[in-house]
């Protein structure tokens, strides 16, 4: 919506509702009105985001909105909330751009009646009702280590390959990983860990390079996006595949190759429609009095926990068998 | 063929310039070949000949900037752009020569772009080529959505396997060192690196001739960028992200003179491939990854110390 629309929208709207509470007859039931406000419009990820919380409204009957900024800014986002409360929306779930620069604007909607909801992204400090999120990054890194702890019969030398040595979601990956392997004594990791910029050569190289030191690696765990294919396509040059186990978190669209060849056995990933698709669910079910559950089994997507305003999907396994369903 | 009129006219500038950075080369790759029974596996020596290719090819059009006291910060997003056209037009079906070919004009394009920004109104290179390495690295990204080009013809794979990159770059850099040695233009860019002034006194058009060096970078990128990108099997928008100075460091370990009018193609490969070479000991080493810039960057001053140290005898001779 260009600013001109906006503005005439800000003017007709209270005209027209103005205009319909004096003539109109009364509404039998005012259609419930749950709105999405992203971080920024244009994203592949919005899409797919979109694409669950359209299915939600369907299957729930309820209208439910998509709005973003143009830019990934946190005033764009107020100003979307701002016009939301002006039109007594029921629910507004927002991925906001900064966790500290929303919490007024969410105080504000809360106090005019309008439940606020986060997900994909928090604000730990606002009034928010609760957050929905796939795992998070610890649980992301421990669910590849087990799998692939399992796909080399718990036993042999594992290497584990992030990206910058400073990026904190990646050493929370690292972290989980370390968590989980600690639980098989047969497991040995190989120091150091390789660092590979999340450059996809220099993914490639170093994952070569070290099955030159470490000839009897079986398995790579890794961490950033770029390393899963690119570990993938130096085990099949090396001609490895099956003797080499690769693990990791990685687009789908990114690695479909290496995983009908075998070169990478699996991802751990979630998936957005899903995570926006529930969430929908969730907060309509809230607006008619229930509470989230912790532990309950949802259908499509597993055990969710809850606890602490925190409501967690677990993360989906991708392999050869299902990867073509996911078109990220 | 190179054969010998080649090696005599690069053997005198060998003798010289280039003498550190070769003998570092020579001597870490024989120790490491020693000691190290990692280093010396086929499946190594393969992946160190395809990084040292695919760097070394970008540090000589890089060697050609620097030669003309410029510099070319955009190389490793020229790389990527070209990557980008060529495997995108192989996924849509092209054939993948006549999609390569594509890839190459890219980046001759983009070279041009700069150079004509850069002989316009004297614009100064780091500020113009600074823009491009954001704009062409920007162009690739919002062009293909991000997505990578990674379903790519086996034939064209080959092309960056084992060590046909290294072989790729020998030629290159043989044909730009020949003309640097021989050439009408070659003596033109030594000319204008030298002195612009005194070049364009002397009949050396300028402008032309630094607009055909960073055509021949962008050309030296694209080629980089193809045998990349086969060699990833992937075209992707971030190919070869920072690697810029990679590059610029490569030259300057060669012996190239970063205030122009001097230098070796020879040195920049040289220089390429003890980037390499070390980044691939320290790893094998398990040195942890926060001590290769004390590495890398300690090589630089050496080589810029040696480099001081070998002008000033020559002066005195």
């Amino acid at each position: 919506m260009n600013r001109s629309a906006r503005i005439l929208t800000a003017i007709l709207v209270p005209v027209l509702v103005i205009a319909l509470c004096g003539c109109a007859p009364e509404k039998k039931a005012k259609e419930r009105r749950i709105a999405f406000v992203f971080k920024v419009d244009g994203l592949l990820y919005s899409e797919v985001c979109k694409r669950g919380a359209m299915q939600a409204a369907k299957e729930l009957g309820v209208r439910v909105d998509y709005l973003a900024p143009d830019k990934a800014e946190v005033g764009k986002q107020i100003a979307i909330v701002e016009q939301l409360i002006a039109e007594k929306t029921d629910a507004i779930v927002i991925s906001p751009n900064d966790a500290d620069a929303i919490v007024p604007v969410i105080r504000k909607a809360m106090d005019a009646g309008v439940k606020v909801f986060t997900w994909d992204s928090d604000a730990p400090a606002s009034q928010r009702i609760f957050y929905v999120a796939a795992a998070d990054d610890v649980k992301i890194g421990e669910d590849i280590a087990d799998a692939l702890a399992k796909d080399i019969g718990e036993k042999g030398k594992v290497q584990i390959v992030s990206g910058g040595r400073g990026a904190a979601n990646l050493n929370l990956h690292v972290q989980g990983m370390e968590k989980a392997f600690a639980k098989y004594p047969g497991i040995t990791l190989v120091q150091p860990y390789i660092y590979n910029d999340d450059d996809n050569q220099k993914a490639r190289t170093m994952a070569i390079a070290a099955l030159q030191k470490d000839p009897d690696i079986v398995g790579f765990a890794c961490a950033n996006s770029p390393s899963a294919p690119a570990v993938g396509e130096a085990i099949t040059s090396l001609n490895k595949i099956g003797a080499v186990k690769v693990w990791g978190l990685a687009l789908p669209s990114e690695t479909r190759q290496y995983l009908k060849s075998g070169a990478v056995s699996g991802l751990m990933l979630w998936d957005p429609a899903k995570l926006t698709y529930y969430t929908a669910k969730v907060v309509n079910a809230y607006l008619d009095g229930k509470q989230p559950e912790d532990g309950e089994q949802v259908e499509g997507i597993g055990a969710v926990s809850f606890s602490n305003g925190v409501l967690l999907i677990p993360g989906v396994t991708i392999t050869k068998e299902n990867v073509d369903e996911f078109d990220f | 063929m190179l054969g010998a009129v080649e090696a005599q006219a690069l053997l005198p500038l060998a003798a010289r310039r280039e003498l550190p950075a070769l003998s570092l080369l020579v001597v870490a790759v024989t120790t490491l070949l020693i000691v190290n029974p990692a280093f010396r596996t086929p499946d190594n020596l393969a992946v160190l000949a395809q990084d040292a290719g695919i760097l070394g090819i970008m540090a000589c059009g890089q060697a050609l900037v620097i030669i003309t006291a410029g510099i070319d910060l955009s190389v490793g997003s020229m790389l990527a752009l070209s990557a980008c056209v060529a495997g995108s037009l192989m996924m849509r079906g092209m054939p993948w020569l006549v999609a390569s070919l594509c890839g190459l004009v890219a980046g001759v394009v983009a070279g041009l772009v700069n150079g004509s920004l850069i002989t316009y109104r004297r614009l100064p290179p780091i500020l113009v080529t600074l823009a491009t390495l954001l704009l062409y690295r920007g162009l690739t990204n919002v062009a293909t959505g991000a997505a990578p080009y990674n379903i790519l013809p086996e034939t064209f794979k080959m092309i960056g396997k084992g060590t046909a990159p290294l072989v790729m770059m020998v030629a290159v850099g043989g044909l730009i060192a020949l003309m640097v040695a021989r050439g009408r233009l070659g003596r033109h860019i030594l000319a204008v690196g030298g002195s612009p002034l005194a070049a364009r006194l002397s009949g050396v058009p300028p402008d032309a001739v630094l607009r055909r060096v960073y055509a021949i970078s962008g050309l030296c990128a694209g080629i980089a960028g193809l045998l990349l990108a086969a060699a990833n099997g992937n075209a992707q928008w971030n190919l070869a992200d920072g690697w810029e100075l990679d590059v610029i460091a490569a030259t300057v370990i060669g012996g190239v003179r970063l205030t122009g009018g001097e230098g070796s193609i020879l040195g920049a490969m040289f220089g390429a491939m003890i980037i390499v070479v070390l980044r691939n000991a320290l790893f094998l080493l398990g040195v942890p990854v926060e001590q290769y810039g004390l590495v890398t960057g300690g090589v630089i001053v050496l080589a810029a110390l040696t480099e001081q140290w070998r002008r000033r005898v020559e002066s005195r001779q």
